[in-house]
């Protein structure tokens, strides 16, 4: 069966805050089916089976084989964990943040060797998760520590806000009450939950797609210098502006369609003379 | 001329099936998957929209094929295997017509089945040549359809971004190897799971994609508030075009509550004979002798009960007519409302997985067909197109930053991350950097340590599947996806040592690139440092 590294500890969820729940909704998972055509409808939404439809154990368990998968183990076992120092944080939602880590031995010697021979395992040991969000590092009113045993090697961490940046520690407290950091994730950020409160506009053209479009269907140079090259002065002619304007009214209605009724017409984008041409799209200042 | 409609329908359909490819056996459980997908639904979307075009219907759409799909269907082993599957069911359809003669309801049916099965297996042999993929390049030739891409073994890429060369890679493969095939780039990419998080925009634009797509809170979030909503694309800061899923649309067909595809008029996807028949004579149809689909099914939803009624095909075409036009008639009220709101041309974008399309709801390719035609003939509030097709004619759009997301169950990263397949990531992630390393450590390697070194790129990609994280948080069929975990991690570990401590054993690698062949030209150098700037 499953390898689950860390299984020990990571059952608790450190609740701090109102967050989303972390357990499961049974309507998330699909029926426990055992027919490999089940896997096909892998639908976001679809997971919840079709409320008219019969549980597929109705059709089953009757005495022929019903064992759906041949028992074969795989042909390599892999640890649990592997013998190295390392924290990484990785997002769930707004709320939750995976952690997971790992301590060398080598490294638990030298806490020994250090701090006397039973440091390590009298040790407090620390996830410490610090909210980085405004560029302070260790600032304590943004910290909290969660106490993970001597068996986890991974918590999930409800935490407070949406849309924050964190960053953790593994940190160990000695039996003389030094306090060591081992391991310090990267930065991870979670997702925002809500309508921005940001309303500025800032508005782009990216001019120029129906060419590469042309191209692509068969018009006009097709070779790779010609569309690096093409693409490379469309970046250059990125263009940021404050309000929308322009390049209305053109229907696209199926490449052909969009793409004659450009032909020979010429638009004016920010002080720029576009004119479309069948296979060609001249540029000139004016 | 025609007036200019309203606003714009985008359906994207993403096809997407894991690789799974076990040449040392045959009658492999997980096998059906491809052979299904491709008599259910790959074959009939095809037939669809060949129709559709032959009949001069004007229309657009937009299709994503998944890299190891693309692999799998231009696998010449993998064709065969499907010939052979297909000529079982061809002859399990022939007992079928002959055990029901004597009652006509089923008996009309096991001739419907019988003649799509000699029909798939026509056109999949005569039609395509066995390469499906030539059928899909037509169809965009023609532009009909527009194709794009994804990533390269479908990684869900929020929960991979710890390893920046590893979404550097799935997206470099995707597109390489969409290219490969295709002879063409790609404009867009279908991020597998709809998963964005910001700054997977840049990794796209270096591989020239134009546009992507996520799911309605992706960019209903945004930062700055996207003016248009999910009705107009948003350029991220690096140019890449972000087009946004509508609610509305997508829940008129997904939703196992109020979605279309619950129809008591339509077929049962549970009831198979598979299940229902005598043992012994549905047996040799069976693979491995275990009670499954054969995709011979007699019954209809019918309701919320176990007592099934016999499936009506003319009903529940009518009812898919029925269907087709109510989701036209809900897209022409909506994009009317949305249009006097915006002081331009909205877009209402609706993806689905593929695979709902026949598979599961088997009247779904059917319905997709009606719509097209009723979209082209029956009204002019909105036309159908491609995101390139919008953006063509609307160059110029909102800059604003989607938020993480994906279309998963809760809308962010929870089915590929709790305590059913957290476990991975730490395998996962260390594979992705020990990658890293040997990419930077041997960087013009030849010979017998280059092809290690290509195919170290391969287990890891493979492992890196969303689908095993998938299939474990469903609970069905986890311990394939264990194994399959653990075999190309093991693997990856191994080929790191025997590379590492220069004693590549050739039979050994050779074992593997027959095994996990999976895109045979990659180049393990894309995991360079240098390659991500």
């Amino acid at each position: 069966m499953q390898d689950s590294a860390g299984n020990a500890g990571r059952a608790r969820h450190n609740h701090i805050g109102a967050g989303i729940g972390a357990d499961d909704d049974p309507s998330s998972t699909r029926v426990g089916d055992s027919q490999s055509s089940m896997y096909l409808h892998k639908s976001p939404e679809l997971d919840r089976q079709s409320p008219s439809s019969p549980t597929p154990a109705e059709f089953r368990g009757r005495t022929e084989i019903t064992s759906p998968i041949p028992e074969d183990p795989p042909e390599y076992r892999i640890p649990q964990r592997y013998n190295e120092t390392i924290l990484t944080l990785m997002v769930r939602d707004p709320y939750w943040i995976y952690a997971y880590w790992s301590v060398s031995e080598q490294d638990k010697q030298r806490v020994c060797r250090d701090y006397g021979r039973d440091a390590w395992s009298k040790s407090i040991k620390l996830l410490r998760v610090y909210d980085v969000t405004d560029g302070v590092l260790g600032d304590i009113r943004s910290r909290m520590d969660i106490g993970i045993g001597d068996e986890a090697t991974s918590w999930y961490i409800n935490v407070p806000a949406a849309n924050r940046t964190y960053c953790a520690d593994i940190a160990i407290i000695t039996p003389t009450g030094r306090e060591l950091v081992l391991a310090r994730s990267g930065l991870v950020s979670t997702p925002r939950d809500r309508i921005s409160d940001v309303t500025d506009e800032e508005w782009m053209v990216l001019s120029g797609f129906d060419k590469l479009y042309w191209m692509s269907a068969g018009f006009g140079p097709s070779s790779p210098e010609f569309q690096q090259r093409f693409v490379s002065r469309l970046a250059r002619r990125r263009l940021l502006m404050g309000s929308e304007a322009l390049v209305r009214g053109f229907s696209p209605s199926g490449p052909w369609g969009a793409l004659s009724s450009l032909e020979g017409k010429s638009t004016h984008v920010h002080g720029v003379k576009w004119t479309m041409e069948r296979g060609r799209c001249d540029e000139e200042i004016t | 001329m025609k007036k200019s409609p309203k606003g714009y329908v985008a359906i994207v359909l993403h096809a997407h099936l894991p690789y799974v490819k076990h040449p040392d056996t045959d009658g492999f459980l997980e096998g059906n998957w491809l052979n299904e997908a491709i008599t259910e639904t790959y074959i009939p979307l095809l037939d669809v929209f060949n129709g559709l075009v032959e009949d001069g219907v004007e229309f657009r759409i937009t299709v994503s094929l998944s890299p190891p799909l693309m692999e799998m269907l231009t696998d010449p082993l993998l064709q065969q295997r499907y010939v052979d599957y297909v000529n079982r069911l061809i002859d399990l359809c022939e007992k079928e017509v002959k055990r029901t003669v004597l009652n006509p309801e089923l008996h009309s049916l096991a001739l419907m089945y019988r003649e799509r099965a000699y029909h798939v297996r026509e056109v999949f042999e005569n039609k395509y040549n066995r390469n499906l993929l030539s059928g899909f390049k037509r169809l965009h030739d023609v532009g009909a359809v527009e194709l794009i891409t994804s990533a390269a073994t479908h990684g869900f890429l929020p929960l991979m971004d710890e390893v920046a060369q590893s979404v550097e890679a799935q997206i470099s493969v995707g597109v390489s190897h969409f290219r490969r095939h295709f002879g063409f780039s790609p404009f867009g990419f279908w991020l597998p799971e709809c998963g964005f998080y910001p700054g997977v925009d840049s990794a796209l634009a270096r591989h020239g994609i134009r546009y992507t797509f996520a799911d309605t809170h992706g960019v209903l979030f945004a930062s700055p508030r996207p003016k248009y909503g999910v009705y107009a694309p948003i350029y991220c800061q690096s140019g890449v075009a972000v087009f946004g899923r509508d609610p509305e649309s997508s829940k008129q067909v997904w939703s196992a509550d109020e979605g279309y595809p619950g129809d008591f008029d339509y077929r049962d996807f549970y009831r198979d004979i598979g299940f229902d028949l005598d043992y012994d004579y549905i047996c040799p149809y069976l693979r491995n002798g275990i009670r499954g689909h054969t995709g011979i099914k007699y019954h209809r939803i019918t309701g919320k009960t176990d007592e099934k009624a016999i499936y009506n095909r003319q009903a529940a075409l009518n009812k898919a007519a029925l269907h087709a036009g109510n989701f036209m008639f809900n897209r022409e009220r909506q994009l009317e409302f949305l249009a006097s709101l915006l002081d331009r041309q909205p877009i209402v974008v609706a993806p689905y997985d593929a695979e709902l399309f026949g598979h599961w709801w088997f009247e779904g390719p059917e319905w997709l067909d009606f719509l097209i035609r009723k979209s082209a003939y029956e009204q002019d509030i909105y036309r159908l197109v491609t995101p390139s097709d919008y953006l063509t004619s609307y160059s110029h759009n909102q800059v604003s930053t989607p938020t993480m997301s994906s279309w998963g169950f809760k809308g962010y990263c929870e089915v590929w991350l709790n305590e059913t397949n957290d476990w991975i990531y730490r395998h996962l992630h260390r594979a992705s950097r020990q990658m890293v390393e040997l990419a930077n450590r041997y960087p013009k390697a030849e010979g017998i340590l280059r092809r290690a070194l290509n195919q170290a790129a391969r287990e890891l990609l493979l492992a890196q599947s969303s689908d095993w994280a998938f299939i474990m948080k469903t609970g069905t069929m986890v311990d394939y996806a264990i194994r399959r975990t653990k075999n190309h991690v093991g693997r990856f570990a191994e080929l790191f040592d025997q590379i590492t401590q220069d004693r590549i054993d050739p039979d050994y690698l050779s074992h593997l690139e027959w095994k996990d062949n999976i895109f045979p030209e990659i180049d393990y150098s894309i995991y360079a440092s240098h390659m991500v700037s």
